[in-house]
C-alpha cells in the first residue's frame, strides 16, 4: 500500500480524510456565527433591493 | 506517524462526536448549529426561499445581466461554478447511504434540510457580494474580485474579528486540498480502475492535465467551462432517472406516500437501523442533506462573489437556486430510482473480502436494530449459515448480517467452518483457508446507485449502470475544478494575489499524489 507524503510526514489516507472532515466542521462554525450576527444587515439589503425593484432598473452606461 | 494519526482521531472524536445525546443517538453539534442557523435565518428573512426562488431563476438565466457591472463571471456562470463544486459524489453515494441506513424517509429530511439551508445560502451569498473586494486587474487569470466568509467576517463584523477570518481561510484552503481535490482524484481513479482497468497513473495524469488547463485560466475560464459542464452532467443524470421514473409511472405516487410515511414512522431501514427509530432516519437525512448542498459551509459564496453585479441581493437569490437543484432535484432523482427499482433493500450476490473493506460486526437488538460492535474471536458457520440471534455478534456486510455463505461465485458450495476476524480469513471444515466468501448482501453507496440505474434502464439498454459511472467521473472532475477557486481565494486573502499561481500549481500536483488504499473512504457512509 502506498502512503501519502503530507506535511513532511507519512500518514495513512484515512487519516487525511479525517483531517479534511475536521477542517470542514471548523469552517462551519465561524461562518454561521458571522451569518447570524450580520443577519440584520442581510435583512436591510434584502428589503432595500425588493422595495426598489432593483432588477428592473436600466443598465447604467 | 502513528502518534499523528492518533491525534487526528482524538480531535475528530471531539469535533465530530460532540453533541447532544438523545436516547442512544447523539445529534452532533454541527448539525444543531446548521439547522439552528437555517431556521433562525429563515424566520429573520421572512421565508425568503419560498418567496423569491422564482426570481432567483429569472436572474440566473441572465435576463437582467449587465456586463459592465464589476465582477468576473455572469450570474449563470457563478451558479454553475458553485453547483459543479456542490453536485458531487454526495448526490450519488451520500444519498444512497442515507437511504441504506435511514430508509426511504431520510429523503424527506434531506428536503427539509435543503429548505432551511436555502436561507443560509441566501445570506452567505448576499454578504459575500456586499463585502467583496474589487481590485484593479493585474493578470487576467487572477480575477478582479475576491469575496467570501473571510471578507464578510473581517469587513462586516470589523477588524476585531480578523483572527476568525484568518482561521476560516486557513481551514477552507486546507479543505479544498483534501475534500475538494485529493478525495475527488481518489474517487475518479478508483472508478476508472474498477470499471475499465485504467492504471491510476494514467487517470491521474489525464485528470491533472484537464484540471490544470481549466484552473490556470482563473475564474473566467472556470466559469465558461462549468457553464457547459454542470448543465451537461446534471442533464444526463436527471434525464436518465426521469426515464426510469416514467417507465414506472404507476409507482411514483405510492413511493411518495412511502417516503412521507417512513419520514415520521420509519420501519424499513435496510440496515435495520430505521425500525421504529425516528432519530436515526432524521439524522441520516439531515447529515447527508447538509453535506450535499453545502449550505453554511462558506464555500459556495466564494464562487457567487465573482458574479458581475452591483446588487448583492441579486446574487443572493441565485444562491437560492443551488440547494433546489442539488437536493430537491438531483438527490431526489437518486433516491426515487433506488426506491422505485427496489434495489435499496435488495440482497445481491456479493464478493466479501474478509480482510476488511465493507465488513462489520453487528449485534441484533430485540427492537430490530443492529448495533456495531467489536469483532469476536471467531464465528462458526454451519451449512453456510451463521447464528443471527439477539445479543450475539454476527458477520455483516454494509452493516446487515449475511444469511448464507458460499465458497464459490455461483453460490453452490455452502461454507462450513469458522471465520477468523483477526486473521482476516476463514478456515473450512476440511482445513482450506479462504480470503473471500460469497453471499447475498445489500449494496451501499455509489455501487447501489449504479445497480439502481442498471436495473431501471434494463428494459431499454444494458449499460444503465454506466450512466452512474460517467456521472461519478464528471462530478469528481468538476468538483475539483471549482474547489480550486475556493482555495485560491483563501490563499489570496492570506498571502496576497501573488500566492494564487503557486497555490494552483500545488493544487494540480496534489491531485496526482493519491494512494491505493481501497478502503472506499471516498465513497464511505460516514
Amino acid at each position: 500500500m502506498w502512503r501519502w507524503v503530507f506535511l513532511g510526514t507519512v500518514i495513512a489516507p484515512a487519516a487525511v480524510w479525517d483531517l479534511g472532515d475536521i477542517a470542514l466542521t471548523v469552517c462551519i462554525l465561524p461562518n454561521l456565527l458571522a451569518l447570524v450576527l450580520l443577519s440584520s444587515k442581510t435583512r436591510t439589503l434584502m428589503d432595500d433591493y425588493f422595495s426598489r425593484q432593483a432588477w428592473l432598473q436600466q443598465p447604467k452606461d | 506517524m502513528d502518534l499523528f494519526e492518533q491525534i487526528i482521531q482524538t480531535v475528530k472524536f471531539y469535533v465530530d462526536g460532540f453533541g447532544i445525546p438523545v436516547g442512544e443517538q447523539v445529534i452532533p453539534l454541527k448539525v444543531i448549529a446548521l439547522l439552528g442557523a437555517g431556521f433562525f435565518l429563515t424566520v429573520r428573512l421572512g421565508f425568503v426561499q419560498l418567496r423569491y426562488l422564482s426570481h432567483g431563476f429569472a436572474v440566473a438565466t441572465g435576463r437582467y445581466d449587465d456586463p459592465n457591472e464589476p465582477g468576473d463571471v455572469s450570474h449563470f456562470q457563478a451558479l454553475t461554478t458553485a453547483l459543479s463544486a456542490t453536485v458531487g459524489i454526495g448526490n450519488i453515494a451520500g444519498a444512497a447511504w442515507a437511504i441504506h441506513y435511514g430508509g426511504p424517509g431520510a429523503l424527506f429530511w434531506m428536503w427539509m434540510t435543503a429548505l432551511l439551508g436555502a436561507a443560509t445560502k441566501f445570506s452567505e451569498v448576499t454578504l459575500a457580494q456586499r463585502y467583496r473586494e474589487v481590485t484593479a486587474e493585474t493578470h487576467k487569470h487572477e480575477g478582479t474580485v475576491a469575496g467570501g466568509p473571510m471578507y464578510y467576517i473581517e469587513h462586516g463584523l470589523g477588524p476585531r474579528w480578523r483572527w476568525m477570518a484568518i482561521f476560516f481561510a486557513i481551514a477552507l484552503g486546507f479543505t479544498a486540498f483534501i475534500t475538494g481535490n485529493a478525495v475527488q482524484a481518489n474517487t475518479l481513479a478508483d472508478t476508472m480502475q474498477s470499471n475499465f482497468g485504467t492504471p491510476n497513473v494514467v487517470t491521474g495524469l489525464l485528470a491533472a492535465a484537464v484540471v490544470a488547463v481549466v484552473i490556470l485560466g482563473g475564474i473566467t475560464r472556470i466559469g465558461r467551462v462549468t457553464a457547459v459542464l454542470a448543465p451537461l452532467m446534471a442533464g444526463i443524470y436527471v434525464l436518465s432517472a426521469l426515464v426510469i421514473i416514467a417507465m414506472n409511472a404507476g409507482a411514483v405516487l405510492p413511493t411518495f406516500a412511502l417516503i412521507m410515511r417512513e419520514a415520521f414512522n420509519p420501519s424499513a431501514g435496510v440496515a435495520g437501523t430505521g425500525i421504529g427509530v425516528l432519530l436515526v432516519t432524521l439524522n441520516w437525512g439531515v447529515n447527508r442533506g447538509l453535506f450535499s448542498n453545502e449550505a453554511g459551509q462558506g464555500s459556495a459564496p466564494i464562487a457567487h462573489a465573482a458574479a458581475k453585479t452591483d446588487e448583492p441581493v441579486s446574487e443572493g437569490v441565485v444562491g437560492l437556486v443551488e440547494p433546489f437543484i442539488d437536493t430537491i432535484i438531483i438527490v431526489t432523482m437518486t433516491c426515487l430510482v433506488l426506491i422505485i427499482t427496489g434495489v435499496y433493500d435488495d440482497r445481491v450476490p456479493s464478493e466479501m473480502t474478509l480482510a476488511g473493506g465493507d465488513l462489520t460486526y453487528v449485534t441484533p437488538q430485540p427492537d430490530g436494530r443492529f448495533v456495531e460492535g467489536d469483532a469476536p474471536a471467531s464465528i462458526r458457520i454451519t451449512g453456510g449459515r451463521q447464528p443471527i440471534t439477539d445479543g450475539q455478534v454476527a458477520f455483516a456486510w454494509h452493516d446487515v448480517p449475511v444469511e448464507r455463505f458460499f465458497t464459490d461465485v455461483a453460490q453452490t458450495q455452502a461454507f462450513t467452518g469458522a471465520i477468523d476476524p483477526a486473521a482476516g480469513s476463514a478456515v473450512g471444515a476440511d482445513g482450506t483457508t479462504y480470503d473471500t466468501l460469497y453471499g447475498n448482501a445489500p449494496e451501499g453507496g455509489a455501487p447501489l446507485t449504479q445497480l439502481g440505474f442498471q436495473r431501471g434502464l434494463a428494459p431499454l439498454v444494458d449499460w444503465g449502470g454506466f450512466i452512474v459511472v460517467l456521472s461519478v467521473m464528471l462530478f469528481a472532475i468538476s468538483t475539483a475544478i471549482s474547489w480550486s477557486y475556493y482555495g485560491d481565494r483563501c490563499a489570496a486573502y492570506l498571502f496576497g494575489k501573488q500566492a494564487v499561481l503557486p497555490y494552483r500549481l500545488v493544487y494540480v500536483a496534489m491531485g496526482l499524489s493519491w494512494d491505493r488504499d481501497r478502503a472506499g473512504r471516498g465513497l464511505g457512509p460516514r
